[in-house]
């Protein structure tokens, strides 16, 4: 009995995920929200196991109009700018992979250039933020 | 003869240099967009933030987008002429999508589709001409449990005085449920993410930015709001 719950849960965890176009296994997959560029479609295969839609383990293709693909990669997206660790947001403007009003992570919102320190201010009562990142340090 | 030639030379000479000018306009865009979209963030503005609604507890379905829900998703990114010229066909499709919908399968491009015509484009353009358009993209949005709080206020304020007093009271009611809930999810998570973001490093630090970040575009959307239409807050307990 155990082993038939075991099984059929493997077998529930596994149609549970997708597989890329070179085969490999993933926990989600999602389409851009906007071309990239004026027809281009870009496809996500990502990993999230903290569930906050920013992941450093992702392959995306550019699938351009003219039928070409390049593949991004975690080390791209780090070669890019190393500040953001490899991480890419998946939630973000261009993306809205994870359509969650209480989604933790960003809609857009940070400029990964940006590695100087920022100035929360928060009014309690009337529930409004603003961060404040300085152009220098 | 001479003369003609050489006037011909230079008008053709100038026309060459617009288009080459406006090929490379159009390709610094281009260039700009792909480098937003490399790098996965964007500083963005809480009017353009398009938010798209969760569906049925889980991620969006694992199924690829219709060749007709890409050609929607592009005339929504497309010009303004282009969005004009579109309408027609995006709302017949959006129509029968909305009537179609019971699992949301088709709540994500409806959703997109439809805060980028009304940002983008009616609320932008002469409201009083795009009133209905107005209406109808509204009514889309709260039957699909949108939650654009900028955007539903934006419409509602431009819409409200030619709708039913029973549609008024309805969709006033949801938008401010939403707002409700917004200003709880930020006073609940405001003071943990900033705690983390003040004791974290590197990329990590900035991920807890861009928590940050989120919590602030949507806590501008709910000021925008209550001054818009008038809304109260709730009292902090």
């Amino acid at each position: 009995m155990t082993r038939k719950v075991i099984l059929i849960g493997m077998y529930f965890l596994f149609l549970s995920q997708v597989v890329d176009p070179n085969g490999t296994t993933w926990d989600f997959t999602c389409d851009a929200a906007e071309p990239f560029d004026s027809t281009g479609f870009a496809t996500a295969f990502y990993n999230d196991p903290d569930q906050d839609c920013i992941s450093n383990e992702f392959l995306i293709f550019f699938n351009y109009a003219d039928g070409h693909i390049e593949p991004y990669t975690p080390w791209d997206q780090y070669n890019n700018d190393p500040v953001n660790g490899g991480f890419y947001d998946f939630d973000s403007n261009f993306w809205g992979c994870c359509t969650n009003s209480d989604q933790i992570g960003g809609s857009g919102g940070i400029d990964p250039d940006n590695t100087c320190p920022c100035e929360w201010e928060y009014e309690q009562e009337n529930g409004f933020l603003l961060i404040d990142c300085p152009d220098d340090c | 003869m001479k003369y003609i030639i050489l006037f011909a030379v230079i008008v053709l000479s100038s026309c060459t240099k617009e288009t080459t000018n406006s090929v490379i306009v159009d390709s610094d865009r281009n260039l700009d967009k792909m480098n937003a979209f490399m790098n996965g963030a964007i500083e963005v503005d809480y009017k353009h933030d398009f938010r798209v609604s969760k569906l049925n507890n889980e991620v969006p379905p694992r199924v690829s987008p219709l060749l007709e829900e890409r050609k929607l998703i592009q005339y929504a990114s497309a010009s303004g002429d282009v969005m004009l010229q579109k309408y027609t066909e995006v709302q017949s499709t959006i129509s029968e999508w909305a009537g179609q919908n019971e699992n949301d399968r088709y709540t994500w491009v409806i959703q997109n589709t439809s805060l980028k015509y009304l940002r983008r484009l009616f609320l932008i353009e002469n409201q009083s001409l795009y009133v209905s358009e107005i209406s109808f993209l509204l009514k889309i949005l709260v039957n699909t449990k949108s939650v654009d709080l900028d955007v539903l206020a934006d419409a509602f304020q431009h819409c409200n005085l030619n709708l039913s007093s029973g549609e008024q009271d309805r969709y006033f009611n949801y938008i401010k449920k939403l707002h409700d809930h917004e200003i709880d999810f930020i006073r609940t998570n405001v003071l943990k993410f900033k705690e983390k973001y003040d004791d974290s490093t590197g990329p990590e630090k900035m991920k807890y930015l861009a928590y940050g970040k989120d919590l602030e575009r949507r806590s501008k959307a709910c000021q925008y709001t209550r001054d818009l239409l008038g809304i109260e807050i709730t009292s902090v307990d």
